[in-house]
């Protein structure tokens, strides 16, 4: 079941054109990754399929239904957005922060439903024992993994023990970007995670090896166009590296399951 | 699971002190509210005791605690103190709250009413009015609203002008209408100058009080319609707290967690340009209780607007109680401008708060 989807959708601001007619899609329980050289389109492509930029022409579809015709409340329980960055400079607690997630819910879940949901993601997320610090405070790494707190708790459907994400979708903007090793790889691990419970999950990403780990589609855009789609061990070639990002490279076989890894061929 | 369970414990034991806390807050500023306007209705020339007030009050409902108070006191209280007390009141909490939803509404903290043009498109107004006014008499129309009603539509049309120059494609861009803002303030300052340069001496004087405000000679007559206007915009804004709350991670992330951003900007926008519109169409204009306000208090109860907005009221209408009694009373038998008052203590303060704050990243 396709999710979220773009169709021919088109950005032009005044001359440039930031997205060139773009099909893209997810589906339930699939994990898309974006990938391109900067200035590709990829951020351009998520503020689409988040509903903050509109196609012109082209539609962006969410369940089924365009995006337009859904009213905001309700998409934002079916839709959730990690931005690449999100200043936050009013001394707000971390647990206040993510309590804004809940804001979809405002009068239907009741406050302490709310808190319990809240601190469940921070949970997820490995922050609960930043929940009473100031989040201004914090590293930015920290601070990333607070907003996805935030998000996820935006698309927690009370009652429900988060088991079913069946046509939600996740769209994740660079949340590697200022993160550690070990924290990118738990939080690419929860989204597949998350995947598995039928969410469907779009993240623009730089590194191809994390891509070809964790998702189930790789999507090389290249000059505001979607070049080439498909499963990473199709799509994550070396000429199609050196097409779209100019660098020569080659595959190192690895053991077991883990896809080959991607190093520059000097 | 028995982790979960004491998880859950200590999630109730700090809400219940986190209400705790708010309740007290609340109930603190309430204090202080109750306590600045006993004050203000009884310090003065005809001093008037808390028991007088009280029996005062009680009189027309029949009760008489005995304690005893003269007829003069009596016509004081309802004819002078309450009036303007009243005023002071909603002038104070007009400001103070639209200066709160502002600073959230354009994530910036110098904001306050006077930015979007509200202020000095009423002072404008107010100005021709006094310096054109005697010159255009209509028979129908009641000589002492001309003021009032040039400076509220003044202001209104300030803000509309503002906010019009910062909408492209239905969209309302916050860094242009703050520009948009500066720059239309400049404007409507050259045009008091203008009429400033042309009044006459009589018309100097009543322009320097418009000017620096003043809660002087109002009656019931004329703070009625200040009250019915200004009202129901000061207590819509509390409807906001969650999306100026939202507001803070900006505008997208606002849209994402499922607000509908535009609408709510101009319903905001809105509320603030009425609310502060009539009153400063009585008082003139009133400076740095919208700008100060609502920082003090983000230092005691932090930046949540749920807290942040009626805290905002409470604190701006007893400071502004305050700055009147010291605007009357400070140089007898002449009265002050209060905005005189309000910008001698509201400066320094401001300057200590920034000194105190410098560096540490966080405008509480």
């Amino acid at each position: 079941m396709v999710v979220i989807e773009s169709v021919g959708a088109t950005v032009r601001v005044g001359d440039a054109v930031l997205l060139d007619r773009a099909d893209f899609s997810v589906d339930a329980g699939r994990f898309a990754a974006i990938l391109g050289p900067n200035g590709a389109g990829k951020s351009t492509l998520m503020k689409v399929l988040a509903g903050s930029l509109q196609p012109d022409p082209g539609n962006v579809r969410l369940c089924g239904r365009a995006l337009r015709d859904w009213s905001r409340r309700d998409s934002s329980r079916l839709r959730a957005v990690l931005s690449q960055r999100t200043d936050l400079t009013f001394p707000f607690s971390v647990r206040d922060v993510v309590l804004l997630g809940r804001s979809p819910y405002a009068g239907q879940t009741g406050r302490n439903t709310d808190i319990a949901i809240a601190e469940s993601t921070m949970e997820m997320c490995g922050i609960a024992h930043l929940a009473a610090r100031i989040y201004p405070t914090l590293s930015g790494g920290e601070q990333q993994r607070v907003q996805l707190a935030r998000v996820l708790a935006q698309l927690h459907r009370s009652g429900a023990d988060f088991n079913d994400c069946s046509g939600q979708v996740l769209l994740l903007d660079e949340p590697t970007s200022s993160l550690d090793i070990a924290h990118q790889h738990a939080i690419l691990e929860l989204a597949r995670d998350l995947t598995a419970r039928g969410m469907a999950v779009a993240a623009v990403l730089h590194d191809l090896n994390l891509a070809a780990m964790f998702a189930d589609s790789v999507h090389l855009m290249k000059e505001a166009r979607i070049v080439e789609a498909g499963p990473p061990a199709e799509i994550i070639r070396p000429e199609s590296v050196k097409s779209i990002f100019d660098i020569a490279v080659r595959l190192v076989p690895q053991a077991g399951n883990t896809p080959p890894f991607v190093v520059p061929a000097f | 699971m028995t982790a979960g369970i004491v998880l859950g414990g200590a999630t109730r034991r700090q809400r219940s002190s986190e209400d705790r806390r708010r309740l007290g807050l609340l109930a603190g500023g309430a204090l202080v509210f109750v306590a600045s306007f006993v004050l203000a209705a009884g310090y003065g020339a005809v001093g008037i005791a808390p028991a007088q007030i009280a029996a005062i009050v009680l009189k027309p409902v029949g009760i008489d605690p005995g304690w005893m108070f003269s007829p003069v006191q009596e016509s004081v209280f309802w004819a002078i103190r309450l009036p303007r007390a009243c005023l002071a009141v909603l002038s104070g909490a007009a400001l103070a709250v639209s200066g709160a939803a502002l600073q959230g509404l354009f994530r910036n903290p110098l904001a306050d009413p006077a930015l979007i043009g509200v202020s000095n498109g009423a002072a404008l107004g107010g100005v021709a009015a006094i310096v054109f006014g005697a010159s255009v008499t209509v028979s129908w129309f009641p000589p002492e609203y001309r003021l009032p009603i040039a400076a509220f539509a003044g202001g209104l049309a300030a803000v509309w002008l503002v906010n019009r120059l910062a909408t492209r494609q239905g969209h309302t861009d916050v860094p242009t209408m703050l520009l948009a803002g500066v720059a239309l303030n400049a404007m409507a300052g050259a045009g008091i100058g203008a009429f400033v340069f042309v009044s006459d001496d009589q018309q100097l004087r009543e322009l320097n009080f418009w000017l620096l405000g003043s809660l002087g000679s109002i009656t019931w007559d004329r703070l009625a319609p200040v009250a019915l206007i200004a009202m129901p915009g000061i207590v819509c804004l509390f409807a906001f707290a969650r999306f100026l709350d939202a507001m803070l991670l900006g505008e997208s992330e606002t849209m994402y967690l499922g607000f509908e951003v535009e609408r709510t900007k101009k319903l905001i926008i809105v509320c603030a340009a009425v609310c502060t519109g009539a009153t400063v169409s009585a008082t003139g204009v009133i400076g740095f209780i919208g700008l100060v306000v609502p920082h003090v208090v983000r230092m005691i109860a932090g930046p949540g607007h749920k807290m942040l907005l009626p805290l905002s009221v409470l604190v701006g209408a007893s400071l502004m109680l305050i700055a009147d009694i010291v605007a009357r009373t400070a140089v007898l038998p002449a009265e002050l401008p209060i905005g005189i008052v309000t910008a001698c203590v509201g400066g320094p303060f401001f300057i200590w708060l920034l000194m105190r704050q410098y560096g540490v990243g966080r405008w509480s």
